[in-house]
């Protein structure tokens, strides 16, 4: 999910579901923890009177991914 | 969680989906179907403008109504627009001006208007090569380039082959790759609508709840 994130600009939770594979229970799951641990900006509102969730992240969740996606290199670099 | 993540890859599919709904081809197959119009009476010139100003808005409404629904809605990175523009006019040069200097080359005098009218469907299909070109860096999709591949073979074939008037082959050229881009562009479309059904945040957050769904 925060690949998807990392790549555009926003993405609403229908797309992140569609593209990641994951059920409406496991992804707002991941969705919480990730909003609560301030990686991640969540948007709700309506669009032709139905709820829309908007989700991008934050500066923090950027740098958090970066950090993250350097570890895994390094890791795999030393296998 | 432990697993390498490949941006590029993501990144390469999410834009393959966004061109899965077959709008890009048909907003590409009415322009091209205006541009032939101008080419037989420049007095189209004016719907061919409007066209450019007001498809693209028209086509937004659609993805909206129809494709959004179905896909959910995604604002992907915008490349610099100095970098993408300044990208295109470069190579939009640089095909014309080897093509007018092959020309020159080839008649040994400055090419006439006649002439450049005869190897425009060639331009324009090399100009198709540079962009389906771009977008297999994009989608890492080689089927694209089928379209590269046709939209060149045709330019050539219509350059080669004697019209009676100038500007015969680029208006037959434009007016088929135009169709064939609309007639792709829309079966796609239907494609999409038949295979992506609607979903609604709270049809599935209700059936979360009901336990219908983990």
């Amino acid at each position: 999910m925060m690949a998807h994130l990392y790549i555009v600009e926003s993405a609403d939770f229908l797309f992140l579901m569609k593209q990641t594979g994951l059920t409406f229970g496991n992804l707002s799951s991941h969705m919480t923890r990730l909003e609560e641990a301030g990686y991640i900006r969540v948007e709700k509102e309506f669009i032709d009177k139905k709820p829309n969730t908007k989700l991008s992240l934050t500066e923090a969740g950027r740098r958090a991914f970066e950090d993250y996606k350097e570890n895994m290199k390094q890791i795999f670099e030393e296998l | 969680m432990g697993e390498k993540i490949d941006v590029r890859k993501i990144q390469q599919k999410i834009f393959r989906d966004s061109m899965r709904d077959g709008v890009t081809e048909m907003i590409t197959g009415v322009l091209l179907l205006c541009a032939s119009l101008m080419f037989i009476n420049s007095g189209f010139t004016v719907l061919y403008l409007l066209s450019v100003i007001y498809l693209n808005k028209g086509m937004q409404r659609v993805r909206e109504k129809y494709i959004h629904p179905r896909t959910g809605y995604v604002e992907l990175k915008r490349e610099e627009p100095a970098k993408t523009v300044g990208g295109i006019f470069i190579y939009f040069f640089a095909v014309g001006l080897l093509m007018y200097a092959t020309l020159y080359l080839a008649e040994g005098t400055l090419p006439s208007s006649d002439t450049l009218y005869r190897w425009t469907p060639t331009f324009i299909g090399l100009m198709f090569l540079g962009a389906m070109l771009y977008l297999r860096d994009k989608t890492g999709s080689t089927a694209v380039l089928a379209w590269a591949a046709y939209a060149l073979a045709l330019g050539l074939v219509f350059s080669i082959y004697e019209f009676t008037s100038p500007k015969g082959g680029v208006t037959l050229y434009t007016m088929l790759m135009g169709l064939s881009f609309l007639l792709v562009g829309f079966i796609k479309f239907c494609r999409f609508l038949a295979t992506n059904p609607v979903i609604h945040e709270m049809e599935e957050a209700n059936q979360h709840e009901a336990g219908e769904v983990t």
